[in-house]
């Protein structure tokens, strides 16, 4: 055989042990799923079988470039930590952090195989468009969401500062774009909110940093709701992040998806048509959080597109074209007319 | 009138033209000499020399292949790659191109192929380049050609930007038209088309594949 780094891996794989035993029946065989395309930026995934099976066991996310391990590292420690605050009930929850390797200078993230449905795929078809299967779908993601927050919330030490670029963020989302004076006083009014938080703020919890129903897997076994792609996980006194952003990527992806500016547009409107029953019912079942913070949903939102608009310019050192929707979002948000009450107590 | 938001021109595309997660199949090292040809750009140098590869050679023209080869380069590369095949007016050509890149490697070295099938369902339209032939052939002329070790991967849904790569195995295939086709077919006809019996025939009439085989360790004199 002349696949030295699929050799390696798969060895690697096959050493590995649990309670004394081979973590999984050799001889191992793999596909490649070539995710995202060709972006550098991106991981290829690995999918790694057991003997005669013919669904696989472990998923592999290798980085196309060194480089970018870094955030498969951070991942793989923020998986660690959960696993720790979720005890037993993390397998229901999320993938399970196996190893982190570096076989020559490629690093490598194993983790379990989730079977089920990626609602990725699944949303298009049998969600979007649907409003009973969007208001069932964002109770279970905020029951999800909520029961993720009480498990990690970790009462602040004294002195404790929890780190937090996201005034650094909205800096660089001043940089990237044009703003009118509206938009200013609302980055202002968010500036000030993110303040007033923090001061408030007695504990930490595990946020995903990416909470959006393109990483959410419905188990086949359980049939509950799974969430993957942790590697913008971080420990946070606002859930904020987490909360908004669900609602802002299931109502871009229910909108046209070209041009952008109607993209925008049409996820606005999708908002307005959530706003009566689907926003303040996924709100309550998310609930008050009584330990850490969560803005109103006037700033909520747009911290969300913030932070997605400067996230691979900060993280990967380029702008994506596509995160431009988020700047278009930040913007309808804004000019949302004073008399359309969409922010009116929640 | 200035725009309200940067121009789509500041956006940089990470994205090349070209996949070239291929090279996780090869034994590259940072030490390899890598000779890629073909492609309609060089998305290779740059990446190879990423990951710390920093002898790589960029050939544009397939057909040139033989022009290559010269006192300086003979043996000289650890990888051959033809990611995109090359254009073959018949099938003798096969062992003339095999040869002629074996004389480019070192002994030991590996030549990678991706070619697209003859005999492939649902092959798309004919790429400029591409090369077309049939397993059994490729295989089969590069044992005469001297080399050995030939690993022959199913690859979909095109050579340049594959999705899915995999070693030649039925449930593998079987996997992998579950998880391409899954939130397109009905749940019975993918069953259908991803049983055992049926995947076991569509391994051979796949579309494209990738193949990769080692030069053997027998000096280029005395072929």
């Amino acid at each position: 055989m002349t696949v030295e780094f699929m050799d390696t891996l798969t060895s690697y794989i096959a050493s590995l042990r649990r309670q004394g035993k081979p973590l999984l029946s050799p001889p191992l065989h793999w596909t490649i799923l070539s995710n995202g395309a060709a972006d550098l930026h991106d991981c290829i995934i690995i999918f790694v079988f057991e003997a005669n099976k013919t669904q696989p066991a472990l998923v592999v996310k290798v980085p196309r470039l060194p480089e970018d391990g870094l955030a498969l590292q951070l991942e793989y420690d923020r998986l660690v930590e959960l696993w720790e605050h979720l005890g037993p009930y993390a397998a229901f929850r999320v993938p399970e952090p196996v190893a982190m390797l570096t076989l020559g200078a490629q690093p490598a993230f194993v983790i379990s195989y989730i079977h089920g449905e990626s609602l990725l795929r699944a949303s298009r078809r049998k969600i979007w468009g649907k409003p009973e299967k969007v208001y069932s779908l964002a109770i279970d993601a905020a029951e999800f969401l909520r029961d993720i927050v009480d498990r990690t919330a970790t009462q602040l030490q004294v002195g404790e500062n929890v780190p937090t670029d996201i005034l650094k963020k909205i800096e660089k989302f001043r940089e990237m774009y044009h703003f009118t004076e509206r938009e200013d006083q609302a980055l202002e009014g968010l500036i000030k909110n993110i303040e007033s938080m923090r001061r408030r703020s007695t504990h930490k919890a595990l946020i995903q940093g990416d909470f959006w129903h393109g990483n959410m897997i419905r188990n086949s076994s359980h049939g509950g709701l799974m969430l993957v792609d942790w590697q913008y996980s971080r420990w946070s006194t606002d859930v904020s992040l987490d909360v908004y952003l669900f609602l802002l990527a299931g109502a871009l992806a229910s909108a046209p998806q070209f041009p952008f500016e109607e993209r925008a547009r049409g996820a606005m409107e999708v908002l307005l048509q959530w706003r009566p029953r689907i926003i303040p019912d996924y709100l309550q079942a998310f609930g008050k959080p009584d330990q850490c913070t969560l803005m109103p949903a006037r700033y909520g939102m747009l911290l969300c597109c913030v932070e997605k608009a400067v996230r691979a310019s900060m993280d990967l050192g380029f702008d994506q074209v596509n995160d431009l929707i988020w700047r278009l979002l930040f913007a309808e948000l804004v000019n949302l007319s004073d008399e359309s009450e969409f922010y009116n107590e929640i | 009138m200035e725009s309200k938001y940067r121009s789509e021109t500041s956006f940089q595309h990470s994205l090349p033209k070209s996949s070239s997660d291929w090279r996780f199949l090869l034994p590259i090292t940072e030490n390899s000499r890598v000779l890629i040809i073909g492609g309609e750009q060089d998305d290779f140098t740059d990446l190879f020399n990423k990951i710390g590869v920093s002898s790589v050679t960029w050939l544009c023209n397939p057909s040139a292949v033989a022009g290559e080869l010269n006192e300086n380069n003979q043996n000289y590369f650890d990888i051959v790659a033809l990611p995109f095949g090359f254009p073959a007016a018949k099938l003798t050509d096969e062992i003339e191109v095999f040869r002629t890149v074996r004389r480019l490697l070192h002994p030991g070295g590996s030549i990678f192929l991706g070619f697209s099938n003859k005999l492939g369902l649902f092959r798309k339209a004919f790429i400029a380049n591409s090369y077309q032939s049939t397993p059994h052939h490729v295989i089969r002329h590069l044992r005469l050609s001297g080399y050995s070790d030939i690993d022959l991967y199913g690859v979909m849904s095109n050579l340049e930007t594959p999705e899915y790569i995999f070693p030649l195995k039925a449930d593998l295939l079987g996997f992998t038209l579950q998880h391409r086709y899954r939130y397109l077919l009905p749940a019975r006809l993918l069953h259908y088309f991803s049983s055992r019996p049926l995947v076991s025939i569509v391994l051979y009439l796949l579309s494209y594949y990738f193949v990769i085989a080692k030069s053997n360790h027998t000096p280029e004199t005395n072929l």
